[in-house]
């Protein structure tokens, strides 16, 4: 690796984001940000990396999930335990727990799990889908320890009415559709989202436990997720901008099993009801956002053959405020406040349990040097219905010293609350749980520069963080488990970003490659007779690549998608391993106008392009090779009087 | 308007040193980055080849991960103090499936319950693969009745004993027996079979395989086995919701009626129970290890050995040296540290099994 110090690579000075940063994108509408909360994650994301996947990823991966984008588009772990199964996050070596969700700035992690499933968030439904590297818990609360997937929704004011409709079909009996209608005018913008996707997914696998019949047809794996968001926003008057959004998501899946001849499969329901209401502010100096949400999770697991019908349900009453004031051309406070209510009932809890906690933040972003120093120090305090009241802060530091160098460094003490489940799972459930906290610092350095037709970015990060009281779940009282606060673990490591891409008249060619270097080991455990000190995490790989190259010649594109997967143990002292593998996916768009008002993308994906076998979950064997073809029909027509 | 202008002339000023300083920067932070000492694959125990010894040998069943099919079989030779940790894998250059639950040995073959891949691998004396049996459910144990029959136990699937023909490893017959179906001892031809969801313990006629009688127990009664005398122990965990105490229960395998009950201090939760050689000294897990005699008009106060920070998970007793083996399953997520004791608890040895260590055969 040493001469790659030495090559003309060693020029490339590192940067810290360059996800703000894309020339090529084709939907070329710079949207207004309308309201608090985007400045807020602005702010946020002071002194931070983020990742951010622009319109041509976004397009290629509109019948997929956002772990599946994810898992290809950024140095994301993307723990899947199969396509329509649970999909999990390990950033920067933390749990899926100690990543936070953020929906329109609301944290959309199910309080019960601690996690979200990204296989159950269909990326058609954000025009935003970014990763924001680091810890964030003075910002975003609980869980944005190791750092936060954003997922917004941007209004395009003044543009007509246009409609979307998207239908895609694939190997395995897998077929997805999806709808957009939008219609806006100056001061008002509707969106109705709604989609469809269902699978038999009775793909082969090879099953290294069957002596005699090593390929098989996974059975009973159906799965089928559908669901509708919409948005209104209304300008009350010209400073004052009204939003509710509501997004109802309905999914079932068998949950596949080793035991082939099992009669009646497991299924897992999920129902998810998550509403909003946002009253926005903007002033000259002063952008406020009251906003409340109402978000109800439910689960159902039945399996009829173990008589398990398990239901847990979960409901939060979210009260936000928030301000940012520009009281100083080089300084901008924010603070604001925080009240969730949260309710959870489950056959597994003695009856119904509630979390609430209050939160308030304070922090001045100070800008130096003509604006290319910039210092953003946010506090927040918290109380927790459980426990003790968290005090966090975050100190970002981002400092522009040349036209195409970034430094950024961000130092924070973060933390995670137990999750209900943690608290009151019977038999189990620890109420003494401690919240899992601790600090991180990262630190970027980024270097973006366009000779001609050619734009080159380049991106390097460090970081390092420690988290105590680590919760596990671990033998209890007989044999069942029970969480506890059990060791403290350091992550650290370090990240590339590379981009290249040119561009002449109409050919493009456009190449991104994300590096991660992870290492999360055990420093101590309290556990007399474990084998896990200076141990890697399970599930955690040490390497991970992502690469992708685009050829694009006017409206056709195709792209070549390559991930590296590392060693990743299955066991905590390290003795049990998955291998790595290499997977590879080819996907092919072109649009063309075939109207006045209405274009057609036609889409194509070959999946698992080399036929590797591989599982990313020990015991989950992951499909072959696949394939998948899809259209998009766009039409829009404008408002006869345009009015900016 | 002073402060912005005065900062960016001393950032002017410093633009030269500022390049150097960021040059060395950039170098030391690629250096950093691409000088990964950590190798990616992970260093393979080179294990010497084994040597085993003409003692008897122990072999520790390791349920592994549900859904994760990493159970495994260890062979562990007392005489060497050595271990093969998959010695299925070893014999057979193949993963033996999904929760490994019991192995048993008879007919010169060892049947190994693999629970949610629902089966049963047969293998042979030298543990080379010989076939599977397919259950179609989710087994548990088997209990062989003659050279030609076997009884299956099973979790909550199929509510019924599955009665298997061993010439030709398919069930011929199933008993009805509601619920989840645990541990199996046959005495005078009658099988006693326990049952963790409901609170009897079921006769059953082993020669016309019908259901005969029931007895009660109490809940989660998953333990049973036969005494010098013998008398039947069944060993009930309770109930922590229900707020039942666990007990230990003698039964009279003739009249099938309860001759003696132990019952266990409110919130203990004992399992495994366990009898050495002789038959004569009982052993079970209650968080420590516990012994008592067969004779012992109480429950024994103190564990012989405690449990405090470790997770004992499975308890076997050598009947070959009386020694007591317990694993201890740590986190559920590494190998099991199976430690051995003498009969009354001092430490004679350990060594690393699989993952969830449930329990042990020995030769």
């Amino acid at each position: 690796m040493k001469c790659i110090l030495y090559k003309p690579a060693c020029g490339w000075i590192f940067i810290l984001i360059c996800s703000s940063s894309h020339l090529f994108c084709q939907d070329t509408t710079l949207l207004k940000e309308v309201d608090v909360t985007a400045q807020k994650t602005e702010l946020s994301t002071t002194g931070k990396k983020i990742i951010k996947l622009d319109t041509t990823v976004k397009q290629q991966f509109i019948f997929n999930s956002v772990g599946d984008a994810l898992s290809l588009n950024s140095s994301v772990f993307i723990k899947n335990y199969g396509p329509g199964s649970l999909a999990s996050t390990s950033l920067r070596g933390g749990n899926a727990s100690q990543t936070a969700v953020i929906w329109n700035g609301f944290n959309i992690q199910n309080t019960m799990l601690g996690q979200a499933d990204l296989s159950l968030l269909p990326s058609v439904l954000f025009e935003n889908i970014s990763v924001e590297y680091g810890g964030s818990s003075s910002l975003w609360g609980t869980g944005a320890v190791a750092g936060s997937i954003h997922l917004d929704n941007s209004p395009r004011f003044n543009k007509g009415f246009t409609s979307k409709v998207n239908v895609s079909g694939g190997s395995f009996g897998l077929f997805n559709t999806s709808t957009n209608l939008e219609f806006s005018k100056a001061k008002f913008f509707s969106s109705t989202k709604a989609y469809l996707q269902n699978s038999v997914n009775n793909y082969k696998y090879k099953d290294t436990t069957d002596k005699e019949q090593p390929i098989r047809n996974l059975t009973q794996s159906t799965y089928s997720f559908k669901g509708v968001m919409q948005e209104l926003k209304i300008f009350l008057t010209s400073k004052q901008l009204l939003s509710v959004n509501a997004w109802y998501n309905y999914g079932q899946r068998q949950i596949p099993s080793f035991n082939t001849k099992r009669s009646v499969p497991p299924t897992q329901k999920d129902e998810n009801l998550k509403t909003t209401i946002n009253w926005n502010y903007l002033g000259k100096k002063y952008n406020g956002t009251i906003k409340g949400a109402f978000f109800n999770d439910v689960i159902i697991y039945n399996d009829d053959l173990l008589s398990i019908n398990s239901k847990g349900t979960v409901r939060n009453l979210i009260f936000e405020n928030e301000n940012i004031f520009d009281w100083h051309k080089n300084n901008k406070l924010n603070f604001g406040l925080n009240v969730t209510s949260g309710t959870a009932s489950s056959n597994n809890y003695s009856g119904t349990k509630n979390l609430n906690k209050a939160a308030f933040l304070a922090g001045n972003r100070f800008s130096f040097a003509d604006k290319k120093l910039a210092l953003y120090p946010v506090t927040r305090i918290e109380y927790f219905s459980v426990g003790k009241i968290q005090f966090t802060g975050n100190i970002s530091l981002e400092y522009k010293p040349f036209k195409n160098i970034t430094a950024k460094i961000n130092s924070a003490r973060v933390y995670r609350q137990p999750t209900f489940n943690e608290l009151y799972w019977q038999p189990g459930g620890n109420p003494n749980l401690l919240p899992e906290q601790g600090y991180t610092c990262e630190g970027d350095l980024s270097y973006n520069k366009q000779i001609n037709n050619l734009w080159v970015s380049v991106s390097g990060s460090l970081f390092n963080r420690v988290i105590d009281n680590w919760i596990l779940w671990l033998p209890g009282t007989g044999s069942s488990p029970t969480p506890v606060n059990i060791q403290q673990v350091w992550s650290r490591g370090t990240e590339t970003v590379w981009k290249i891409n040119y561009q002449k008249n109409k050919f493009r060619i456009l190449t991104n490659v994300f590096t991660a270097y992870t290492l999360s080991t055990v420093n101590s455990s309290s556990q007399e007779s474990g084998n896990t000190i200076d141990r890697q995490l399970i599930y955690t790989p040490r390497y991970s690549v992502n690469g992708n190259i685009t050829f694009g010649y006017a409206n056709y594109s195709l792209t070549y998608y390559h991930q590296y997967i590392g060693y990743r143990f299955t066991a905590s002292d390290n003795s049990q391993w998955l291998s790595p593998y290499h997977y590879s996916s080819l996907r092919f768009n072109m649009r063309a106008n075939i109207g006045s008002d209405t274009d057609m993308i036609l889409y194509a994906a070959c999946n698992n392009l080399f036929n590797t076998n591989y599982s990313i979950v020990a015991g989950r064997f992951m499909p072959l090779r696949n394939f998948e073809i899809g259209i998009s029909l766009i039409n829009n027509k404008q408002n006869k009087k345009t009015k900016t | 308007m002073n402060g912005p202008v005065v900062a960016r002339n001393v950032i002017l000023q410093a633009q030269s040193p500022t390049n150097k300083m960021i040059k060395y920067t950039s170098i030391l932070l690629l250096a950093l980055m691409f000088s990964a000492c950590v190798k990616d694959k992970p260093n393979t125990i080179n294990a010497p080849a084994v040597q085993l010894s003409s003692v008897k040998k122990v072999y520790v069943i390791n349920e592994g991960n549900f859904m994760s099919a990493n159970a495994s079989v260890s062979l562990y030779d007392p005489g060497t103090a050595q271990v093969v940790e998959d010695f299925f894998k070893a014999q057979n250059n193949l993963s033996l499936g999904d929760v490994a639950q019991s192995i048993s040995f008879f007919n010169s073959n060892y049947y190994v319950v693999v629970n949610n891949s629902g089966k049963i691998v047969v293998c042979n004396d030298q543990f080379k693969y010989k076939t599977t049996i397919n259950t179609g459910s989710s087994p548990r144990y088997i209990l062989p009745i003659s050279n030609s029959k076997a009884y299956v136990s099973d979790y909550k699937f199929t509510n019924q004993i599955g009665v298997l023909n061993l010439n030709t490893n398919t069930f011929t017959t199933s008993i009805p027996c509601a619920g989840w179906t645990e541990k199996m001892v046959l005495i005078y031809n009658k099988v006693f079979v326990t049952n963790m969801t409901t609170n009897y313990i079921y006769v059953i006629n082993a020669i016309n395989d019908t259901k005969t009688d029931s007895i009660a127990v109490g809940p989660n009664t998953g333990n049973i086995l036969i005494d010098k005398n013998d008398n039947i122990w069944a060993l009930s965990s309770g109930s922590l919701s229900q707020a039942i105490n666990a007990t230990l229960r003698k039964i009279d395998p003739v009249t099938n009626l309860v001759t003696t009950t132990f019952t266990f201090a409110a919130g203990n939760s004992p399992g495994n129970l366990c009898a050495n050689k002789t038959k004569d000294t009982l052993y079970f897990l209650n968080n420590g290890i516990y012994r008592m005699a067969i004779t012992d008009l109480t429950l024994p106060a103190n564990p012989i050995v405690n449990g405090t920070g470790k997770s004992f998970y499975g308890l076997g007793i050598n009947p070959n040296d009386f020694s007591v083996y317990a694993a201890d399953a740590i986190d559920y997520i590494q190998r099991s540290k199976i430690y051995i004791f003498d009969v009354n608890g001092n430490p004679k040895g350990n060594f690393l099994a699989g993952i969830n260590s449930n329990g042990f055969y020995f030769e």
